[in-house]
């Protein structure tokens, strides 16, 4: 799509608690767009609304189910990016085009951390912060929208390789989930339409 | 693909372990295999009761197996499960409910990965789990008096938390041995996948209908021989050491149709 631009970096907790609290059918046992049974996700429900600790305040989301991610974005004024789409932005060997294998394992923070850092901690890649290995991120298969059959029955593509992930995943362009799992180590970022 | 390799193919699989026995290991060697799709843990991190219910006879774990609404999230994984080939989860409780489990899903197939019992107290101490995980507290009003009365002296003495560990394990193993045969499964031993990691993978890839390819000898180099990429922990624990292989040295395969 011309003009039409990834986020910078990804969506953080601070922005996605705001799109739950403001989401009526999400409470704390709903699970319609946000795993609240994982006690080690930062984004907790207190009997009244969604909050979490200053210090996790821009830390990636994570936890969000694929049709959280697509409902977040929209919230944001975005939207998913399509899975082509995100490769594109990366190069036709779904990377920025000079960054070699090694540089993506070396940037990549599995087996270093046991939580995923907050965003924009490293140096930009091709002004896209995040690529390698901080969280991995949801895509929708192409530009359509994802539908609650599809979001129940249905594998989603998911592109790099989240903080708890090994190195293998770098050597994938995607890899697909199922897209009810809130998982620990797949985040999101906007497409913004140009 | 005949219709008969295409029914096969579309048998779920489950990743059957103790904890801190090598499930996350061999998780990712198995999704490094483009075709398999491989859920780590979903009733102990998707759903309220499984995990701290485990076991025990929970009936809302039973209600949720036993649900055919095709609303709720046990609906949706068989629904997922079943609608796609080589799909599988992986899952370190319900090991109490595998009676539930066989009529929840009665085409499941098992992998069962087996550690000694040593090396699995070994590394729940090493990384502090009795603790963090609170089992004694978790433990302390079981029924089985034997489990509940090592729970109760691990809360009084910290050097009783490999007892406790250690009688934990043999009550699953119980659990296991009582009701494998409800499934067609594969029993795999962590320390022969430890040695010989190619070997083992290939009998497991062969029980899956699948063969083991280029990306999973990769992983498999990575653990062996590279700079550790990856924490093979649900939530990678920063403390987390090597685990070692001691105890069982074999590689059985047990097959029984349900």
């Amino acid at each position: 799509m011309i003009g039409a631009r990834l986020s910078e970096t990804l969506v953080t907790v601070q922005q996605a608690t705001t799109f739950l609290n403001r989401v009526a059918n999400e409470s704390g046992n709903a699970y319609r767009y946000y795993n609240p049974n994982n006690p080690d996700l930062p984004i907790r429900w207190n009997g009244a609304a969604w909050s979490f600790a200053v210090e996790h305040a821009e830390l990636p989301a994570v936890g969000f189910n694929i049709l959280g991610a697509v409902h977040c974005c929209r919230f944001l004024g975005g939207r998913l990016p399509a899975l082509q789409e995100r490769l594109d932005w990366c190069g036709p060997r779904g990377w920025p085009g000079k960054v070699g294998l090694h540089e993506r394992i070396a940037l990549h923070i599995g087996g270093v951390s046991d939580r995923p850092r907050p965003v924009r901690n490293s140096a930009p890649i091709d002004g896209l912060y995040d690529l390698f290995g901080n969280v991995a991120e949801w895509c929708v298969p192409d530009e359509n929208e994802v539908t609650e059959i599809q979001f129940r029955t249905a594998s989603f593509p998911v592109v790099g390789a989240g903080w708890n992930k090994d190195g293998s995943y770098l050597r994938r362009r995607y890899y697909w989930r199922w897209g009810r799992t809130g998982a620990v180590s797949v985040g999101f970022r906007l497409m913004y339409a140009g | 693909m005949s219709a008969i390799g295409d029914v096969e193919q579309r048998r779920p699989f489950l990743l059957l372990s103790q904890p801190r026995s090598g499930s996350n290991y061999l998780s990712v060697l198995l999704k490094a295999q483009r075709l398999i799709q491989l859920q780590v843990e979903p009733f102990s991190m998707h759903t309220s009761d499984f995990l701290s219910q485990d076991l025990r006879e929970c009936g809302s774990a039973a209600s949720a197996l036993q649900c055919r609404c095709a609303e709720c999230f046990s609906c949706d994984l068989r629904t997922w499960l079943e609608g796609g080939v080589h799909r599988g989860f992986k899952e370190t409780i319900l090991f109490e409910k595998l009676p539930l489990v066989a009529a929840w899903m009665p085409q499941l197939r098992v992998v069962y990965l087996v550690r000694d019992h040593d090396g699995i107290v070994q590394s729940h101490l090493a990384n502090d789990l009795v603790e963090r995980w609170r089992l004694p507290h978790r433990y302390v009003d079981h029924e089985c008096a034997d489990i509940s009365a090592a729970a109760q002296s691990a809360i009084r003495d910290k050097t009783k938390h490999a007892d406790l560990v250690r009688t934990l394990c043999e009550y699953r193993e119980q659990l296991w041995r009582a009701h494998a045969t409800r499934f067609e499964h594969i029993v795999v031993s962590y320390r022969a996948l430890s040695a010989e990691p190619a070997a083992v993978l290939d009998v497991v890839m062969h029980f899956l209908g699948l063969e083991r390819d280029w990306l999973q000898d990769l992983c498999i180099a990575e653990h062996q021989f590279g700079d550790r990429v990856g924490p093979y922990g649900t939530f990678g624990r920063s403390q987390q050491v090597p685990m070692k292989a001691v105890g069982p040295e074999t590689l059985t395969m047990t097959g029984a149709a349900p």
